[in-house]
């Protein structure tokens, strides 16, 4: 360890706090401005419910491949309680609040997005064979496909 | 000697190989797309170290390359590609700082790589709002790469002396 090493250590942190803050702000500003966050659905690449963030409700959707997950609304708060995919990655996910924040199920294609309300979904899940879409950018945990290194 | 310098290389890249794989059969850190401990990096620290930037850019590639066409698809490929180049390249110029540790190094690195995959996921998921993940990433490459060159740096000494045994053995 060097004295460098501690600035390196500062400037990154820094950086980091900064960053969150101008996310934040312009979140907050969306928000006194009057749009509220919204639960947005969508299976396969393709929105297929929005949902108050703030109305405590319980959904279930239906996935490609037969796959199934149950989403929950509850306090300000989505989180996925159920889904019957062999990895059950999505159910161990925490509940997400904040704009950006998503919950995926991998083998049934579901994305559970937050999102500013009326928003449209960005269709991120470009299609290719072999492809498991949904942004699983650091490779997809739990198939037989190797993931990023 | 050159043949020495290649089969310790083979070594090196087998040895990210296989730290890439056991990063692999750990469970997930968090329930944050792209944090991982990026133990492969400690292999690139030390050949950098031991044999120079230009045989430690030879073994990413190569290492990247191999795993992506061995274990990974197009998509895991490209991740890995932008962001290994990336840590090398914030490695290669950092090392150069006296005032840096390998320490330092490994977290430029280490942040450095996690936003080349936050970069090229923006760019191949085609979703600006990823970029919500920047400052737990940031974070993460923080603790991650410290930990990552806080290793390298212990292997490094006795690898460069058993390396200097050898040679004179030789």
């Amino acid at each position: 360890m060097k004295k460098g090493d501690i600035y390196v250590a500062l400037l990154i942190l820094i950086v980091a706090v900064l960053w969150y803050w101008i996310l934040k702000s312009g979140n907050d500003r969306a928000e006194s401005s009057g749009v509220s966050r919204a639960v947005s659905i969508s299976v396969d690449g393709t929105e297929v419910m929005e949902l108050s963030l703030f109305e405590d409700r319980s959904e279930i959707i239906r996935g490609v491949n037969g796959y199934s997950c149950e989403v929950n609304i509850t306090s300000g708060k989505a989180d996925v309680v159920w889904a019957d995919c062999p990895d059950k990655l999505c159910v161990n996910q925490r509940a997400i609040a904040s704009v950006g924040e998503t919950i995926v199920c991998l083998p049934a294609r579901i994305v559970i997005e937050i999102k500013e309300e009326g928003e449209p979904f960005y269709d991120g899940i470009s299609g290719s064979p072999g492809d498991p879409g949904g942004g699983c950018f650091n490779g997809c945990v739990g198939r037989s496909r190797r993931g990023a290194l | 000697m050159k043949i020495k310098k290649t089969a310790y290389l083979g070594l090196l890249l087998s040895a990210a190989l296989i730290t890439g794989y056991i990063e692999f059969l750990l469970p997930p850190i968090s329930g944050i797309p792209g944090v991982k401990l990026g133990l492969s990096n400690i292999v690139t620290l030390i050949t950098m170290e031991l044999f120079g930037k230009k045989d430690a850019f030879l073994v990413l590639i190569s290492r990247i390359l191999l795993s992506g066409l061995l274990f990974g698809s197009i998509f895991s490929l490209i991740f890995s590609l932008s962001g290994g180049l990336l840590a090398f390249g914030a490695m290669a110029l950092s090392s150069r700082i006296r005032e840096i540790s390998i320490t330092g190094v490994s977290i430029l690195g280490a942040v450095a790589h996690n936003m080349g995959q936050l970069i090229a996921a923006v760019f191949l998921v085609k979703e600006l709002k990823i970029i919500y993940y920047g400052p737990l990433l940031l974070f993460f490459g923080l603790l991650t790469g410290f930990l990552t060159g806080m290793i390298a740096g212990l292997v490094i000494r006795p690898l460069r002396a058993a390396i200097k045994d050898r040679d004179t053995v030789n």
